[in-house]
Formats: C-alpha cells, structure tokens, sequence
C-alpha cells in the first residue's frame, strides 16, 4: 500500500501523494521529496527486493540502491502517472542483478538457492510464520506476485507490467499462491 | 487463514525488516544528478572489418532504400562507486536510429527508437533487462526480416566509453554477436566499428538529422577530410553511398575508421556495386521468419480450436539459443494453452495446457464504475469515515470496543480502511476517502476472543450455483457479463462459506459468501 499512515481520531495529516510531481521535485535535488517518497515506499521495494534475492542483505543493498538510482536518474523519468511503477523497476533491475551476480559464483558450491533471511527479527509470531511459509512454499514468481500485491497494494494489471507477463498470468499465479498459502496456513 | 490476513501480516512482517537506519545511509551516498551526460573525452579507435560470412551471395541485389547503420554507443558516466548501479548507456541506432541503454553487466537497461525505422526494428521486441547480446542478436534479425540487412549494406557499430579498455571490450562483444547472429541466418553484411571521441558536436548532429551518433560522429569526420562536403547531406545517405564518395573522392579514411587495406569493407561495398550493377541480382533465399499470425494459425490448428473461440493472451516473438520463435498463449474452454513455434519452420517446439484458473479473458465488457470521480482533493475526514462504516454496520459507537481508520493512497485513490470490532466480530471498511462511498467490507468474527461461535454443523448449506447467483446480484453483474465465474466451498476457522469469484473484463470480484445463510460476509472489488 503507498503511503500508509495511520491516523487516530479525527486528526490527519496532509501528507503530499506520491506522483509525477514529487519525482519532478526530486530530480531537481530535492531530498525531502526523495525523503517522502522513500517513507511511502521503502516497504514495498523492501519487501518486492527481498522476494527477488531471498536475502536480507541483498534486499537491503538493493534498498539503497534503488533510491539512490531514483534521486540520480529523476531527471530522467518521464511523467506517466505511475512513478511507482517506475520505483519497482529500478529495484527489479538491481534485485535482479544482484540474484545473476550470486548465481554465478553459487555454480562453484552446488548449493541450491538457499535461503540468506531467517525472519528472526519479526518478534510477532503470527507474520513470521506467514512470510516463512511464503519463502518456503512458494516458487518466485508466486512470491513476487503475492508480495507485490500485499504490500504495495498495486493493482494486479500493475504487477503485470512490472513482472512482465499478462495479466491472466499474474492473476493466477496470485490465485495459486494464495491458495498454497491458504492450505499449508489453515 | 484468510487472503486479507495473510496479506496483512506479510506486509506487517516486512515493515520490520526494512533497517531503520537504512535512509541515512541513502542520505550520506546521494550524489548530485548529473547536468548532462558526460561524453567528454572520449577515445578514438577506430577499425573495420568485413563480416561476410559466406560466398554464397544470398543478399546480393535489389536497390534497398534504407542504409543500414547500427551504432551502439556506449556513455560511460559514473555514479557512484558501486557494482550493481547504472554506469553506462548503450545507444543502438538502425538508420533510424535506436538507442541502448546498458549498465556495466552489459545488462540492456533501456530500448530507445530515434527515428522510424527504428521503431519498425524494434517493434513487438522487449529487449530491457536481456543481455547486450541478445538483445543485438534480436536486432539483426529484426533486420534480416525487414530487409534492411544484405551484402550492400554495412552495419556501423560505436561503441563510446570514458574507458577504452571497457568500450573495446564491449565493441568486441558486439561485433561477435553480430557476427554470429549472421551466420546464424546465412547471411552477410559488412561491419564498421568505430570507437567515439568528443561525440557531443556529433550527438547535437545525430539528434538533429536522426541519425545514430555513430553515423553522425562518421559523417563529421568526413567533413573534416573533405570541406566540400555536406554534412547534412551526407547524413541522408546510406551507408553504401558513403562509401561511393569516400571512393569516387578517393578520401583517406585510414585514421577515422580502423582500415584494413586488404579486406576493407569499402572495397567490399564496391565490388557489391559492382555486382548490382552487372545484374548479379537475385532474389535470394531469405530468413524471413513466418507472421506472428501464421504462429497463432499453427497453434490453433493443433490444439484443434476455432479461432472464434480463443481469447489470445500474447503472441510474442522470442530468441532462445539463436532461434527465433514464438510464444503463443490462448485460453479456450477453460484450459490455457502455451506454444512454442519456431518462428522459421513453423515447427512447434513445445506445447502446453492447463486448466485456467477461472481467469477467462473471453469477454471483455467495460465495466462502469460506480464511483463518481469527483476531482476535488478534499477528503472527509477520519470520523466521518468510521461514522460512515458504523452506520452501514448498524452499529452504534459506543458499543465499539475499538476502531481505527487508516489513510491509505491507493494507486490514485484515497481510501480509508476502518477497522472495528464489536462484541468478537471484526469489521473491515474500505471506503473512498473523497466520496465516502463503501468499496469493500468485511466482517469476521474473532476467534482469538473468548466469544463463542455460532456452530452451523448441522445446519444445511445452499448450493455453489445459489451462492454465484448471490454474489453476481451483490454486485449488479448479469451473469451473461461475468467470466471465469467459480464457487469454492471452503471451511473457513470453522465457518462453512463459498469463495466466489468472477471478472467482468479488467475487474475482478471476489465474495465471500455465507454457505449456510447466503449471506455476504465480504467481497472485495480489483
């Protein structure tokens, strides 16, 4: 979900939307903008980045790097009412890098791809079963879909787009995986 | 547990992953955008190189209008000292020119056609993310098949880069590919590689003639050589008139492209002409590859479908190992199909089918949405929200035992999601935040409580067609309209219910329906 903030009572606070404008404002060196964008949006490029490289350290370089590659490369954005499409992009790329650059040297060992998070940190006992079972279970795709869908809270037609299949792909791959979740979590 | 929730607690379970100190790193790290690309200082080496691949002169003839120019320039320009981020640009130009974009794994980040005929190549190709090799080896066979390719026409490969070392190695690399691609389609067509320097004038030039930089950087060397020359002029002419000038005017063209006196491409070129010009011409055996639509008919007569019947989800050309083929998938019936057609011979290389999970693409009916798109940024507030959610609820507030409403920007839309619970049960409101209209609810009784539940065990429960004749009346949609209907009955935390779902072109429903009661204990609407 972009920009989630929880709001008690009556108060909210005007918090500006995540569009065109506020990468426009980025890309002139604004880094408050890149400052909200990031609060908006680190989660879900945490989370899409971590689904990639299944390792809390890859995630968190690609973090870095993702928001880096925005401020630096916003001036090369071209407006199209999806800046977040455009976010999820850049992370993919460098996850995706990151995941190539591995496999190559994984070749040497014969390990399989095994898993780099352990989820300790996550104290609550209910999300942590949950995303174990979505690292375990489900294949990549399925878990890229799924965590997309969850945290970004990106339409699936989005998703589409930024995995690059169809829709009716996306679709039932998110089905298949909420199923598999749905019965290995009842 | 159910969909909502599991999503919930991903979401939930990632938010305390992200490290917390991880922005102040990415504070400390920004570096300033760059004004413009540097594309200073660039090194010239410059060298050509025949890569006619075999006697057999399949290409030899016909007058093609359109030259043939492929420069890939590469445009080094550091960031910031790291592996994995974007450090260089390849342009790939095609007379039209197109435009690479590559990071230092050689990696195509980006795909931009700068003129026409550069969009016919690339049409219907998504090269981003393939490797540089790939992606050219697509190309040339882009250009095989749009005819741009033959003996006559010399392909310009440039390559720039702050560093040599890398611009070399990757003009090595793509002059190989190119290589190989030809082979690959028994042709042959002359290579040109140059290296750039100083390719700002020359990049000012190339945009505006529409021509690649390397064309451009070329044609302005040339100038130099020559001061009788147009530089505008020879921009417009293919890569085979070039050369005619270059010969007719007899230019030294030694120092601005590597030149190998006894196999240049030049004299290549001329003796092409040469051969036109005797009448050599023949129609040649060419590459070209069957029509997207010829692949569709090939599938569809195997799978044994009239073509009225299938939704086709893609057709899509594709290089695997050299090969070209295509990727077709259809959903008919019920069952999804994917095939692999060589895109040569026709040959199916794999087939497959599988049931579709109720994600029938068949009729695509616009739905209207019923929420009025009031343009105005006002929100309602908070309380007006949860007051909103209580009354459809038919709860009264003070009965609450606590609720919350979260702000939520969702692709463009405002929402509020109102949560509360009241005696056990748990409710779940999404509403717009500018119109206040309900999107989605949902309610569910808490079994973490000590509430008891309701046992329904011995209680009758409605049929799966009664339950998608529910959900379709909830939410207004003929049945005729809706695809992929499907009732599931599920047994949820002890609750017997029909999962239902349906799509009505782009949007997809999903109810939750009470199997004993009928009721609509939640749907939600993507």
């Amino acid at each position: 979900m972009l920009n989630i903030f929880t709001v008690f009572e009556t108060e909210m606070k005007v918090k500006r939307p995540i569009d065109d404008q506020l990468i426009l404002d980025i890309a002139d060196g604004n880094a408050d903008a890149l400052h909200t964008l990031y609060e908006a949006s680190s989660e879900s490029v945490y989370g899409f980045a971590l689904s990639i490289t299944k390792n809390s350290h890859d995630a968190e370089d690609v973090l870095q790097e993702t928001y880096l590659t925005v401020y630096q490369k916003a001036v090369d954005y071209k407006p199209s009412g999806k800046p977040m499409a455009w976010v999820f992009t850049i992370a993919k790329n460098f996850a995706l890098a990151k995941l190539k650059s591995k496999s190559r040297i994984r070749l040497l060992d014969d390990g399989d791809t095994e898993l780099g998070v352990t989820f300790a940190e996550i104290e609550n006992v209910e999300q942590r079963l949950v995303i174990q079972t979505a690292f375990r279970i489900l294949n990549d795709e399925e878990r890229q879909i799924l965590m997309l869908h969850a945290i970004s809270g990106l339409k699936h037609r989005e998703i589409a787009a930024i995995m690059e299949m169809s829709l009716n792909t996306v679709l039932s791959k998110y089905h298949r995986a909420i199923k598999k979740m749905r019965s290995e979590l009842a | 547990m159910k969909r909502k929730n599991i999503e919930k607690n991903l979401a939930a379970a990632v938010s305390h992953m992200v490290p917390e100190d991880a922005f102040e790193r990415i504070s400390l790290n920004l570096t300033p955008a760059p004004v413009e690309k540097e594309r200073t200082s660039m090194k010239r080496t410059v060298n050509s190189e025949n890569k006619k691949k075999n006697n057999v002169r399949k290409y030899a003839s016909i007058a093609v209008a359109a030259c043939l120019v492929i420069a890939i320039g590469i445009f080094g320009f550091a960031y910031y000292d790291r592996n994995l981020v974007v450090e260089s640009v390849v342009d790939i130009d095609v007379n039209p020119s197109v435009e690479l974009l590559t990071n230092k794994k050689n990696v195509v980040l980006e795909v931009n056609p700068i003129n026409e005929d550069g969009k016919k190549i690339l049409d219907g190709m998504d090269l981003e993310k393939t490797d540089i090799d790939v992606a050219v080896n697509a190309i040339v066979g882009s250009m095989l098949k749009h005819g741009y390719l033959d003996d006559e026409n010399g392909i310009l490969v440039t390559v720039q880069n702050d560093d040599e070392k890398k611009a070399e190695e990757l003009r090595n690399i793509v002059v190989s590919d190119i290589d190989a691609s030809l082979s690959e389609h028994n042709a042959s067509a002359p290579v040109i590689n140059q290296t750039l320097t100083d390719a700002t004038d020359a990049e000012a030039f190339a945009k505006a003639n529409n021509i690649s930089v390397g064309k451009a950087t070329f044609v302005l060397n040339l100038v130099k050589k020559d001061a009788t020359l147009k530089a505008e002029e020879l921009a417009k002419l293919s890569l085979k008139d070039l050369a005619g000038i270059v010969n007719a005017k007899n230019i030294d063209i030694s120092d601005i492209v590597d030149y190998d006196a006894d196999d240049s491409i030049w004299e290549n070129i001329a003796d092409e002409v040469e051969d036109v010009n005797e009448g050599e011409a023949s129609p040649g055996n060419n590459a070209d590859s069957i029509a997207p639509a010829k692949a569709k008919e090939i599938a569809l007569k195997d799978a044994g479908i009239d073509a009225s019947k299938a939704s086709f989800i893609r057709v899509e050309a594709d290089f695997d190992d050299g090969v070209k083929k295509y990727d077709v998938e259809f959903v008919s019936g019920g069952f999804e199909y994917e095939y692999e057609i060589n895109a040569q011979n026709g040959n199916i290389i794999k087939r497959e089918k599988e049931k579709a999970e109720g994600n029938k693409n068949t009729a695509t009916q616009p739905v209207s949405k019923a929420t009025n798109a009031n343009n105005s940024n006002s929100s309602i507030s908070s309380a007006k929200a949860k007051e909103i959610a209580l009354a459809h609820a038919g709860v009264a507030a003070d009965k609450v035992a606590y609720i919350k409403a979260e702000y939520d920007y969702d692709d463009g839309v405002r929402e509020y999601e109102v949560e509360f619970k009241v005696d056990g049960v748990e409710y779940d409101y999404v509403l717009n935040a500018e119109t206040g209209a309900i999107i989605s609810y949902e309610k569910d009784r808490d079994y973490n409580s000590s509430q008891p539940s309701n046992n329904q065990n011995n209680e009758a429960v409605i049929s799966a067609d009664k339950a998608k004749e529910i959900a379709l009346k909830h939410a207004g949609v003929a049945a005729a309209n809706a695809t992929g209907l499907k009732a599931e009955y599920d047994v949820d935390d002890g609750r017997k219910v029909y999962d239902v779902e349906f799509r009505v072109g782009r949007v997809e429903y999903e109810y939750e329906i009470n199997a004993v009661s009928g009721a609509v204990i939640g749907y939600e609407k993507d």
